[in-house]
């Protein structure tokens, strides 16, 4: 019988998705097919791979490296560049049907204002720009920008000065505490924080002795960093009052669930979708259950209801 | 976990461990029985695969097809690390996780002749290609006598395999490259597939004497479909994704000192 997924719709302002399943940036191919049914089931919205103003061919070296339960990463935002992205990428993504975020490094002023212009132009193709000031793989810029309250508000004042529409900020959890930026990020005008991108680790080869990765550190990501999101989540939904996506580590109905209960308003899936493509339409089934078996009337009514017990 | 849901996009599905030939301690022939019929494979084309059970290990592992019948496809699995090693050691009957078929086999040729050069268990494609079409000559290069069980394996299904050892107990003394010598650039086109060192060396042969040649690479995946970047190579183009730009190419595209 074919499941009735009406009931899993949620706001994250005024963003409206079917579902509270996103696909996690950096992750997801750019195929067309990729963005539409019967592929998307289950998804409400997809992050685009992260863009920069220029094309970037990324990191040497390893890029991947399995851990236990989890995976380090270092690709480097490869992407090629706003032209193309406009002209091949954009147009092929929204012609499908989840909303389409676009994952925006935050460069240096300059460029980063040039991205977010020229988005402008294309407002209603895109469901949100998410501002991706964490990322751990990439020298100037990158997760130097959330890393303090003082440039994590830079960023979003620059960004909001060019871009109208909704705009998420994507924070690290390399950033001392956390609710001091978030509640920067909120003040300079983000609607929405995706708490949060990967946490900085590290491998050694000992077969040769040396690090793994060409730039030693890389992010960590998958099922072991999920209790690490979780407690962030809760803290940065304690301390805003614009709705957080939760991201790091979801790959079952439960951690949908827990992250919901401790405040999100949707959540991101990255690396368990590597091993699992049916992880998106098997956890809304199982999300829609819960909502059934507990008697919520929308899945709105489970944000941040873990808290209300505690707080 | 239930990682039994159906899949939309048609590439994860579960398979059963149908059976297992042993070639010693750490090689393995496996026999998976597929839930969906895979159209016909590429030789070239493989599968990310994984014990069903738990989050760890969470990545498929890459395996070239080396054989397809009905809805059985063969893979040989040289013991590397802990997830071979679980594969290998899989129940009969168990049933694990596939993704694929993934990425782009070797292209066909208009030139009358292939010459296959396999290092060790490089060999698996080039089982596929001659199941499907029985011309191609096959070249198969081996570090020393203990790999005798895969050479006697390959020689029943192989005929007129060409073998080579360093030391020379196991047919002719050298590699697989010893071939090329005598290859005609105008008739004849080689595929490849074994260690890195050795497609470089016959990128390298190949393109001084404007021999066409294609190689299989082999970088480590997380997603095997395109989308996590995991898997790039340098290439003369730019950047390109093991997955699903090869993980054939063609040699003279491989920037080959290019980390
Ligand atoms: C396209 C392709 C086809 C392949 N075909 C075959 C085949 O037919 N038969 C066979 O025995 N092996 C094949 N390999 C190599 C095989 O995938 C690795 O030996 C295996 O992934 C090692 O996993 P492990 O957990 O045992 O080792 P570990 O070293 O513990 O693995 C750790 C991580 O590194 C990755 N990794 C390690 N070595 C390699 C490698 N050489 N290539 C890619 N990833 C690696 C693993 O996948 C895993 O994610 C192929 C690789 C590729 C890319
Ligand atoms: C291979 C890979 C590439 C990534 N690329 C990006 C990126 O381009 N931009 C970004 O903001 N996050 C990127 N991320 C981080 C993910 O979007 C996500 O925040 C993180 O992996 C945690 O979620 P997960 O545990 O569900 O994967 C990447 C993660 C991985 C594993
Ligand atoms: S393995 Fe993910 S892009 Fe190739």
């Amino acid at each position: 019988m074919p499941v009735d997924r009406k009931g899993s719709e949620v706001f994250v302002g005024k963003v409206a998705l079917r579902s509270p399943l996103i696909i996690a940036s950096g992750t997801w191919p750019h195929g067309p097919e990729y963005w539409r049914s019967p592929v998307t089931t289950g998804v409400g919205a997809a992050c685009t791979k992260a863009l920069t103003l220029h094309p970037r061919t990324g990191n040497p070296g390893i890029r991947v490296w399995e851990t236990p339960c989890g995976l380090l990463n270092s690709i480097g935002l490869q992407n090629p560049g706003l032209e193309q992205f406009l002209m091949i990428d954009l147009p092929s993504l929204s012609s499908g049907d989840v909303e389409v975020v676009v994952n925006v490094a935050m460069e240096t002023e300059e460029e980063t204002g040039k991205v977010l212009a020229a988005l402008s132009e294309k407002q209603h193709l895109l469901g949100a720009v998410e501002l991706n000031i964490s990322c751990p793989n990439v020298d100037g810029g990158g997760m130097a920008w959330g890393s303090d309250p003082v440039q994590a508000a830079r960023a979003i004042r620059i960004a909001r000065g060019n871009w109208k529409g909704p705009l998420w900020a994507k924070l690290t959890p390399q950033c001392g505490d956390i609710s001091l930026v978030a509640r920067a990020a909120e003040d300079a005008g983000a609607d929405a924080l995706v708490v949060a991108n990967t946490w900085l680790g590290m491998a050694i080869d000992t077969n040769s002795g040396t690090p793994v990765f060409s730039r030693k550190y890389a992010g960590l990501s998958g099922p072991a960093v999920f209790p690490l999101s979780l407690r962030l989540v809760w803290e940065v939904s304690s301390a805003v009052g614009i709705p957080v996506i939760g991201c790091g580590g979801v790959s079952r109905v439960e951690d949908v669930l827990s992250m919901m209960l401790a405040g999100a308003s949707a959540v991101e899936i990255g690396t368990f979708h590597f091993t699992d493509l049916s992880c998106f339409s098997r956890i809304e089934e199982g999300f829609l259950e819960y909502l059934s078996v507990k008697g919520y009337a929308s899945a709105m009514e489970l944000i941040g209801r873990g808290k209300r017990k505690v707080d | 976990m239930c990682t039994s849901g159906p899949d939309p996009t048609g590439l994860d599905q579960d398979v059963v461990l149908a059976s297992r030939f042993s070639l010693g301690e750490k090689l393995f022939i496996l026999t998976l029985e597929t839930r969906e019929m895979f159209s016909r494979v590429q030789p070239g084309q493989f599968v990310l695969l994984r014990t069903a059970a738990g989050l760890d290990p969470l990545l498929g592992r890459p395996f070239a097809i080396c054989g397809q019948e009905g809805n059985r496809i063969e893979i040989i699995v040289a013991v590397a690390g802990r997830g071979t090693r679980l594969l290998a050691d899989s129940a009969l009957g168990v049933r694990l996780s596939l993704r694929g078929p993934l990425g782009n086999g070797f292209p066909e040729s208009t030139k009358s002749r292939t010459h296959c050069l396999a290092g060790a268990v490089g060999i698996a494609p080039f089982l596929l290609a001659r199941q499907q079409n029985g011309e191609s000559e096959i070249h198969l290069g081996v570090p020393g006598q203990d790999w005798e069980p895969l050479v006697n394996w390959v020689s029943e299904r192989i005929h007129g395999l060409h073998v080579y050892s360093e030391d020379g107990k196991l047919g002719n003394r050298g590699n697989p490259l010893l071939c090329l010598d005598g290859l005609d650039p105008r008739s004849d086109v080689v595929w490849a597939c074994g260690p890195t060192g050795m497609l470089k060396a016959v990128s390298a042969v190949c393109g001084k004497r404007q021999i066409a040649a294609w190689v299989s690479l082999e970088t480590r995946m997380a997603c095997g479909m395109g989308g996590c970047h995991g898997c790039v190579v340098q290439t003369v183009d730019g950047p390109k994704k093991t997955c699903t730009d090869g993980p054939v190419f063609h040699s003279q595209e491989v920037l080959w000192n290019a980390s």
